[in-house]
């Protein structure tokens, strides 16, 4: 096995591995791994902590983002704050709680060092402790407050921690972050946590709290009227309550005022709207689907276009142009060729795969010829072993049969192809033969090699059957010596004592359980 | 995203964040575990990580329990990593397999711990919970 990189002995070892989710190995110190790499993906999956998705494997960490008071403290939030001075937005928008940094959705991707090894998020409000061991403060908080022993230990070397305190007014356990570790952490670009709302907000993670508190149309702010208790996106907070049903006077159906834009934007079905480009009044719910493809005013190209026509026309002139355009008119039946040359380059790749390999076979059996009856030979590369014998037979008719010494440069070019042929054809042959002499030589040699070693083997199994009856002569005299003994012994007492394995075997059942052992990783570790 | 999985293990099954299986191997030649894949079985409780998973060796058809000095027959693991006071929150699913693979490889003993037979007749304790004796550190 590669033993550099034995992942079996890598958690002990100090260059851990790059990839995200390996830990930092414990007892070492300073070995953050190397590299974030693909953690980006990891964390720009919105799925993961919207359906509460596993994590990527193997760290279901992220439940943090699940379970963490902040995130709790940010859906529990009654959204029923008193009702602050008119002018005063800021304290009536302070809704949104604190974000849960854990919680965003990463765009640049994270360098390992960056990330709590605890949640194996990017670290939030991170804290150092004197082992210059790095956390999120929450993380650290919950896995201190979870040792029972009463002893405070460094989750990643178990180094003494000292100062620590359930309230988190007497801490003196943290020790002071590097600048630049902060200022990276803050210029991690994620998406607002509204995006699913629809902002499409991404900058710095420093901003984001600015963002979401004072700018974001999507954060939902308290309504306007103390009494109604309801919440209200920011782009559609105005003076009053929207919080009532109101009709659609178009439908009739009964919508809840803040929605009331949103139905007569996009779902009555009763209301119609003027498209923008080819003026036709078109239903709202189907303005959408219109204007991407049924519209005549939208430009849409040829269908000869990927085969080289560039004409660009609304729907309704193309019609006309695609009866006389020639390429139109080759489409259906190109991109019926396109697919096949697809499908039989793919099958080539495959072939030519193949090729490879059985080439690569071929070349190591010719060399292993040639090194195998180079005492025979002089060392030829294996193009002059082809050349050779074919410019030997070449030169026939008996004339010229002295220039198998000659340089192959002298002799005169081909006269035609088939003669060509014929010469590969007996040069061919001839490799043949040789490769089957070479063949039965060694397997001649195999097989005397094997009819040795076997006689090896059953002489020496001879000699050990010889021995092994020795040894039971010996065993029988011994024991036939000694049954005497005892016979004689035990004379008149009535015959041997046959219970004792039973009774041995009953008291064995009944002793008490023996306690189980644990292993210690600790004691391994050492010896790693 | 298996990918990322170091040699020798891989996941079987995460459908949800209570209980995940995991395969691993044993990659050298040690003669006790070769041509073998067993099975581990992960139940998180809600505070994963900061407390530790119960991790469990579970037996299938094709997956048998490992022999080993602190492996009981019925998939218990005596590891100190895996209990509370051993369990740190900054392991995590990968570190642990690896702990256990680690373990297996440098294992020559083709045995189960002592007393296996009447613990595992007698012990209806979920593993989080028995206290095991840690007098032999030498395996
Ligand atoms: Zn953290
Ligand atoms: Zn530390
Ligand atoms: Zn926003
Ligand atoms: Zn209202
Ligand atoms: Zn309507
Ligand atoms: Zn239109
Ligand atoms: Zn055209």
């Amino acid at each position: 096995m590669s033993a550099p990189n034995s992942p079996t002995l890598g958690l002990f070892r100090s260059d851990a591995r790059p990839g995200p989710l390996t830990i930092p190995p414990p007892n070492l110190e300073g070995t953050a791994t190397a590299t974030a790499t693909a953690t980006a993906a990891t964390w720009s999956d919105p799925r993961q902590f919207v359906v509460g998705a596993p994590p990527n494997p193997p760290s279901p960490l992220a439940l943090r983002a699940l379970t963490s008071p902040s995130n709790r403290r940010a859906t529990l939030a009654a959204p029923t704050l008193p009702l602050g001075h008119a002018d005063s937005i800021r304290k009536r928008s302070s809704l949104p709680a604190d974000i849960d940094l854990s919680t965003l959705d990463y765009i640049t991707a994270c360098d390992e060092n960056l990330i709590c090894p605890i949640c194996r998020c990017p670290l939030d409000k991170p804290v150092r402790l004197a082992c210059d061991h790095i956390f999120c403060d929450e993380c650290l908080n919950r896995a201190l407050e979870a040792q029972r022993n009463g002893e405070r230990n460094c989750p990643s070397c178990r180094t003494r921690v000292h100062g620590w305190s359930e309230d988190a007014g007497k801490q003196k356990h943290k020790t002071s972050i590097p600048r630049i570790l902060t200022q990276m952490l803050d210029e991690l670009v994620v998406r607002c946590p509204n995006g699913k709302a629809g902002c499409k907000w991404q900058d710095k993670r420093g901003e984001v709290q600015d963002h979401v508190d004072r700018y974001c149309d999507y954060t939902l702010l308290a309504c306007p009227e103390s009494e109604c208790g309801e919440v209200v996106p920011r782009k559609h907070r105005g003076k009053s309550c929207l919080h009532f049903h109101t009709k659609c006077e178009d439908c009739e159906q009964s919508v809840l005022r803040l929605d009331l834009e949103a139905h007569q934007e996009s779902e009555c079905p009763k209301r119609a709207k003027d498209c923008s480009k080819c003026g036709a009044n078109i239903p709202v719910r189907e303005l959408i689907s219109h204007l991407s493809s049924k519209c005549p005013e939208t430009i849409v190209s040829c269908p000869g276009s990927p085969y080289g026509c560039s004409f660009q026309s609304p729907h309704a002139d193309l019609k006309p142009h695609t009866k006389t355009c020639p390429i139109a008119a080759m489409a259906p039946f190109l991109s019926a060729q396109q697919a096949r040359q697809d499908t039989q380059e793919a099958q080539q790749k495959l072939l030519q795969r193949k090729v490879d390999v059985l080439e690569g076979g071929f070349s190591s059996i010719q060399s292993l010829l040639y090194t195998s009856d180079a005492g025979t030979r002089t060392p030829t590369t294996p193009l002059e072993a082809m050349s050779d014998p074919m410019l030997r037979s070449g030169s026939n008719n008996g004339a010229a049969s002295a220039s198998s010494t000659a340089p192959a440069t002298e002799n005169p070019p081909f006269d035609s192809s088939t003669e060509h042929l014929l010469f590969l054809h007996d040069s061919l042959r001839n490799e043949i033969s040789r490769v089957e002499n070479a063949l039965a030589v060694l397997d001649a040699r195999t097989t005397m090699t094997l009819l040795n070693e076997s006689l090896r083997a059953k002489e020496e199994m001879a000699h050990t059957n010889a021995a092994i009856n020795g040894m039971r002569m010996q065993l029988h005299w011994l024991m036939s010596a000694r049954l005497q003994a005892q016979r004689e012994q035990s004379g008149p007492r009535a015959g041997p004592s046959v219970g004792g394995g039973g009774a041995g075997g009953a008291a064995g059942a009944s002793a008490p359980m023996l306690r189980p052992v644990r292993r210690s990783s600790e004691e391994s570790r050492q010896k790693l | 995203m298996h990918a990322h999985l170091p040699p020798g293990i891989t996941l079987v099954q995460a459908d949800n964040l209570d209980t995940w299986l995991m395969d691993i191997r044993v990659l050298d030649d040690n003669p006790i575990y070769r041509n073998q894949t067993y099975r581990l079985k992960f139940v998180f409780s809600g505070s994963y990580p900061i407390e530790a998973p119960e991790v469990t060796f579970v037996k299938t058809e094709s997956h048998p329990i490992p022999m080993h000095p602190h492996i009981y027959s019925n998939g218990i693991i005596c590891l100190d990593l895996l209990d509370r006071q051993g369990w740190s929150p900054v392991h995590n699913v990968e570190s642990v397999c690896m702990s256990l693979q680690s373990m297996l490889t440098g294992n020559t003993k083709n045995e189960r711990p002592e007393g296996d037979e009447s613990f595992v007749r007698n012990n209806r304790l979920r593993p989080r919970d028995v206290s095991f004796y840690f007098h032999d550190n030498t395996v």
